[in-house]
């Protein structure tokens, strides 16, 4: 009888999940953490940090996109993420400005059914920004995301104040891992961001 | 900056975006296709002669617009617009609780526009780029460049030029100058050209809003 009871239970929480659980589409395109070797003499590493604790959801994605009169045909280039930090290879001379990012979170009665799993997209305008001229190593800084308050019709917005912590060196600490057996760890390592980081087995 | 959930900010910004335009400012008609009409201006109607220019111009990957087929505005070209009152578009408030008399001229960048205004004086609040518009996927990124200049058209004036405006940017579209070129003496002959001698253009540069006027 006890058996049968949990059975059921498990049926019915199965049933749920399945018919009343929906993905919504939409949103950013997640990709591999791991950076690929420096493509040509002419690329920059570009990277960041946004503390999202106060968000709804941890960073899933971030969108560097390529701006201004010189832009190129295809302009948006989807970034590496890990722990906060952002992070992308190869990047070509250009202005850029980080135009999105967001993450996915579960929602309940959404999309008609019980549960789903929906976007939710950060939109900084073009706060968050960069011009890559020499080939190097770019840094867009660390941010701690903070909601701003609006009115009760009004749509929700959001804040990004400047931190000193994480510093440059910490950030750079979230990201080396993805870029071992590349170039880019070494430059990474080499470059003034660094300063102050303690690699395993001593070296700076 | 917003936060949104893809569901229902998109559309409700596009469908306001297109409101603005579409039902609530009056897209003034370039006279240049219709050079007769001149002769039959209604009473207060104005006659703006102008230009707009961008500097650097939009690059040729910049840009991205599909036109909606609900309005005949065209959203690749920059929209110049009027109004009878200075309205600040970074003061959010401002914007949307203003109910003035807007219009808007919808015209290439550096060709001449003769628009028939029926704001005396005619406030010009900002230039609206559209850089992105898809009514399928239901996007877009627009560019509000602020411009608080204005322009002493007096209801008695037929035609009245008003400069060249000419805007200076960077990649990110921070505005870094205003700067009102006269280009009177190429302007006058143009006009007579189109609209033979039988009306007077008449020099009214636009400067920029006194503070008295400013909101």
């Amino acid at each position: 009888m006890h058996y049968r009871v949990i059975t059921q239970a498990i049926l019915l929480l199965a049933l749920t999940v399945l018919m009343g659980c929906t993905y919504v589409g939409g949103g950013g395109t997640s990709v591999d953490k791991e950076v690929k070797e420096v493509k040509d003499a002419k690329s920059s590493f570009v990277f960041g940090y946004v503390d999202m604790a106060d968000a709804d959801v941890p960073m899933d994605w971030a969108l560097l996109k390529e701006v201004g009169h010189n832009q190129r045909k295809e302009p948006d280039h989807w970034m590496r993420v890990q722990d906060g930090a952002f992070y992308l290879e190869n990047v070509q001379a250009g202005s850029y400005i980080l135009s999105e990012f967001g993450g996915r979170h579960w929602s309940m009665f959404c999309a008609n059914t019980l549960v789903c799993s929906e976007p939710i997209e950060y939109d900084p305008g073009t706060s968050m920004r960069l011009v890559v001229k020499k080939p190097g190593i770019y840094y867009l800084g660390a941010f701690k995301y903070k909601e701003a308050k609006t009115g009760f019709f009004e749509q929700d917005k959001f804040d990004l104040k400047s931190i000193d912590k994480p510093t440059p060196a910490e950030v750079v600490q979230k990201v080396l891992p993805a870029t071992k057996g590349t170039r880019w760890h070494d430059l990474l390592v080499r470059s003034s961001f660094a300063k102050g980081i303690t690699l395993k087995g001593g070296k700076q | 900056m917003s936060r949104c959930t893809l569901r229902w900010a998109l559309p409700v910004l596009l469908l306001a975006a297109l409101l603005l335009f579409a039902g609530c400012a009056t897209e003034l008609k370039d006279l240049r296709t219709h050079p007769q009409d001149i002769s039959k201006l209604k009473p207060g109607q104005t006659v703006l002669v102008g230009q707009v220019v961008l500097d650097p111009p939009i690059g040729k990957n910049e840009q991205e617009v599909n036109n909606s087929i609900f309005t005949s505005t065209d959203y690749k070209k920059p929209l110049l617009v009027f109004d009878d009152q200075h309205v600040d578009y970074s003061k959010e408030n401002d914007a949307t609780a203003h109910a003035g008399n807007t219009e808007y001229v919808s015209h290439d960048f550096g060709k001449t526009f003769y628009a028939p205004t029926t704001n005396h004086p005619a406030y010009v609040n900002g230039l609206y780029i559209y850089l992105k518009m898809n009514t399928d996927k239901v996007a877009y990124d627009l560019r509000v460049l602020q411009t608080d200049l204005v322009v002493d058209a007096r209801p008695g004036d037929k035609a009245v030029y008003i400069g060249t405006i000419r805007y200076v940017r960077n990649d990110f579209w921070d505005l870094k100058k205003i700067e009102v070129v006269d280009d009177y003496a190429r302007e006058k002959r143009r006009f007579k050209k189109i609209f033979g001698g039988g009306v007077k253009l008449v020099k009214r540069l636009a400067h920029r809003v006194p503070a008295s006027a400013a909101r």
